[in-house]
């Protein structure tokens, strides 16, 4: 979609002229004006956000017509969607893999060892919390750490094949990687239940 | 020395010249305050006619008609304790259910009847009033303040709220605006602003916590401020813990030990002497290490004791600590720890308090700042984003980015909640889900929507219930509405439905769980624009005699405490004076009433200005030359 103004590039504003682009279904890294990429600058990104909430912010439509006030706030609502997702390294590469690859949800496989051992590792964790035993919780969340930043390590490195490449394979092994993640991030989140719980 | 607060009536009156006219309202727990930026760049507090910044919140209703706002209203809330109300802002957006299960130590003559919004008694039991319609009355004053000192209606004001504040507060805080007959650009959150304020004045860069402990709330929000756009990382708090429970805890003791030693019941006014006294004795121990409680008995010796810094600190500790957990979740959701920040910035006027001072030191690992006034930086920074969106001047290079503080949900199957909006999410933010019919023929769908935390919907709080109606008939499944969630920058929900198959957008009928509904706020406005003028002109004038009724009171015992300092000329003009305001207070004319508190100001002046010498004199007897230079 071009600028009315400008015919500018795609977005949530025009990136020739700034102006506010009209409302449409846009996938959250064209929100920000960028690539399909896992890799993200970090500092590039934040000066992004802001440039584009400067534009887009229904405080800069505060005199404005009505109409104009709505899409203020339907377009800063797309922004701020997409900045939340985008910004979170375990967020961004779900969301890549399934824009490109479609959901997780139901249709990804698990492996029944995988399942058997997080089980057995959770009842392992309510046992230790139910008796009261913080030190047990607390080296059980810590061994979970270790064993989630090593599959993020994988995660970016499968998701690296991807930005140079765009090769789809990648994003199949990283499905799996990524299903993976879901269980510690729920291990972890238990965890960290019981230890605001106990303190 | 109570003859030397008669101020210089109209000193402050002049108009200032002035470009726009938008200001910010700090609407608070304890007091409000009104403030604008005049010249483009500082904002500066808007005072009354006196000279006085601060409008304590508090509204009496008159039994035989009539409502009083501010200092003169709190002078007669120990007489009439069910016709005052004070922390009204603490049941503003509050259920019945909500208030029985939290109302310690209120002593009002509370109406719990209507689930949905608390009434108050006032007026010898003749009004009914809602929270909303408190608020509004100490709004409408803020507003005739303003638009007395700069000459003319407002253009738009902003109105803070506590960032803790949930959808049905925020609602009730922006109707009350309305009855006011203010438009409301926007909902600030109080942290917000107070880091606005000193952002702008200090030219801050860096990551910030502001911990912002009122009368009747506590907030915390992790900041970052970059290039002139103040996004807020996270926001925590407690909307029902501030320095009023301070006052409490001290409440409770003395009440006790008024009653021998025991539980008590007791009546209201004196629960509000003893809550005053409380406060006087708290505020005093900021600087004092003892403090003196005095409260006068219908029967027998006023009860006098000493309270010192150690005992205050033993009763409110415990307070203070349940804002640990609160700051460190929000550090944590902000993705920080302590070490991270940059600053740290103390608001709201229990932070004066030695103790909450330490305390948020010992916490962030660092002495916080708090060099611009407590209890009127949220209203400084109210200011700024005022006249950001409606000044004269647009500045583009600077953009507030706030979150919503609570996640917003939908009630599935079995009370289990399902968040569509997570906490701390950038505000406007939206969220869309699905539903299909689950039964043949079925053509609507309950929705319940809750604001909270935690997963089953006992827990949460109910915001409203959507009825979706007009669905096409079918089978089941066939059928699909999307409902749409958009959180607009006020932190404001709004809940929109479409049925998918036909396009068409379904009936919604909204039923808040709280609050008023549209059609109530209207009714109230049109009955308070029938009553503008008569409602102005009964507070102009009960405020005029309530304030005569004072100082004929302190100019008599100033009279009867230093004889000796009067000449004979004074008395008979200080005489002649007071009889003139008698006869005044009886009339109706409040400027009338106005000129002989003049009048009397002016006859009082010799006899002043000789007490004020003697105090001096007192003040520097005895003392070396060295020790006064410190003093002067």
């Amino acid at each position: 979609m071009a600028c009315e103004q400008c015919s500018g590039a795609t977005g949530l504003a025009c990136e020739g002229c700034g102006a506010m682009l009209p409302a449409r279904a846009i996938d959250r890294f064209a929100a920000l004006g960028l690539p399909r990429r896992f890799a993200v600058d970090a500092a590039e990104f934040e000066t992004k956000f802001r440039e584009l909430s400067k534009r887009l912010h229904p405080d800069r439509f505060v005199r404005a017509a009505p109409a104009d006030r709505a899409r203020a706030a339907q377009a800063t609502a797309t922004l701020n969607e997409a900045y939340r997702t985008l910004r979170d390294e375990s967020a961004r590469a779900e969301y890549l893999v399934t824009l490109e690859t479609g959901s997780l949800d139901g249709n990804q496989p698990v492996a029944a060892a995988f399942l058997h051992e997080i089980l057995e590792l959770r009842e392992e964790l309510d046992e230790a919390a139910a008796a009261g035993d913080h030190a047990r919780v607390a080296a059980l969340g810590q061994a979970m750490t270790v064993r989630r930043d090593a599959s993020l390590g994988v995660l970016r490195a499968q998701l690296a094949v991807w930005d140079g490449a765009s090769d789809p394979a990648a994003l199949a092994e990283a499905r799996g990687e990524l299903v993976a993640l879901r269980y510690y991030r729920r291990y972890l989140e238990a965890c960290a239940g019981y230890e605001e719980g106990a303190a | 020395m109570s003859l030397m607060q008669i101020g210089e009536p109209g000193e402050s009156r002049a108009k200032e010249a002035c470009a726009g006219r938008a200001v910010g309202i700090d609407l608070g727990t304890t007091h409000s305050l009104v403030a604008t930026v005049e010249d483009g760049v500082r904002p500066l507090v808007l005072g009354d006619a006196r000279g006085r910044a601060l409008l304590p919140s508090v509204v009496h209703y008159r039994a035989g008609g009539g409502v009083l706002v501010g200092d003169e209203a709190r002078r007669l809330a120990a007489e009439f304790p069910t016709d005052t109300i004070a922390s009204a802002k603490r049941l503003v957006g509050r259920g019945s259910d909500e208030v029985r299960a939290a109302s310690t130590l209120m002593p009002y003559d509370l109406d719990l009847t209507d689930s949905k919004v608390v009434r108050f008694r006032v007026a010898g039991g003749t009004r009914r009033v809602t929270p909303i319609e408190v608020s509004a009355e100490i709004l409408r004053v803020l507003r005739e303040r303003a638009e007395e000192r700069l000459g003319g209606p407002l253009d738009g004001v902003v109105i803070t709220v506590p960032a803790y504040f949930d959808d049905a507060q925020r609602q009730a805080t922006r109707d009350a605006g309305r009855l006011a007959g203010l438009e409301v650009l926007r909902l600030l959150n109080e942290p917000t602003a107070a880091a606005l304020a000193y952002g702008l004045d200090k030219g801050a860069q860096g990551k910030f916590a502001v911990y912002d402990l009122g009368g009747g709330t506590f907030d915390v929000s992790i900041l970052e401020l970059t290039g002139g756009v103040f996004q807020v990382r996270a926001t925590g708090g407690d909307t029902a813990l501030g320095g009023d429970d301070f006052d409490r805890a001290i409440a409770e003791v003395v009440l006790r030990e008024l009653a021998g030693g025991v539980d008590a019941t007791h009546d209201a006014g004196q629960v509000r002497r003893v809550l005053d006294a409380a406060r006087t004795a708290r505020e005093a121990l900021t600087s004092d290490d003892v403090a003196e409680l005095r409260i006068e008995r219908t029967e027998g010796a006023p009860y006098v004791r000493t309270l010192d810094r150690t005992e205050l600190e033993a009763l409110i500790r415990p307070i203070v600590e349940r804002t640990r957990s609160t700051c460190r979740r929000a550090l944590a959701d902000a993705g920080m720890t302590a070490r991270d920040l940059d600053g740290v910035i103390l608001v709201g006027g229990a932070t004066r308090t030695p103790l909450v001072r330490a305390f948020v030191a010992e916490l962030f690992g660092r002495s916080p700042l708090a060099d611009i006034d407590p209890d009127q930086v949220v209203a400084l920074g109210a200011a700024v984003q005022a006249d950001l969106l409606a000044g004269s001047r647009r500045r583009d290079d600077v953009l507030l980015l706030d979150v919503v503080p609570l996640s917003l949900g939908l009630e599935m199957m079995g009370g289990v909640v399902e968040k569509l909006i997570h906490r701390n999410s950038g505000v406007p933010c939206g969220a869309e889900q699905e539903f299909t019919t689950y039964a043949d023929q079925q053509t609507g769908f309950d929705l319940h929507v809750v604001q909270g935390e935690r997963d089953t919907v006992a827990n949460c709080r109910s915001l409203a219930r959507f009825v979706l109606r007009g669905l096409p008939v079918g089978p089941a499944g066939m059928a699909k509405a999307k409902i749409t969630f958009l959180v607009d920058a006020d932190g404001i929900l709004c809940v929109t439905a479409r049925e998918e198959t036909t396009g068409i957008e379904a009936a919604i009928e909204v039923k808040p769980s709280y609050g008023l509904t549209d059609d109530e706020v209207e009714q109230m406005l049109i009955d308070s624009y029938a009553h503008a003028e008569e409602d102005k002109a009964a507070r102009l004038l009960l405020t005029e005699r309530v304030e005569a009724d004072g100082i004929i009171a302190a100019t008599r015992a100033a009279m009867a405490q230093d004889p000796a300092l009067l000449d004979d000329a004074t008395r008979s003009a200080l005489e002649l004076a007071l009889a003139a305001l008698a006869v005044r207070i009886g009339g109706l004319d409040h400027r009338a009433i106005h000129e002989a508190v003049e009048a009397l100001d002016r006859a009082a002046q010799p006899f002043a200005e000789r007490r004020m010498n003697r105090s001096m004199d007192a003040a520097m007897a005895g003392r070396s030359i060295t020790e006064l230079e410190e003093i002067l």
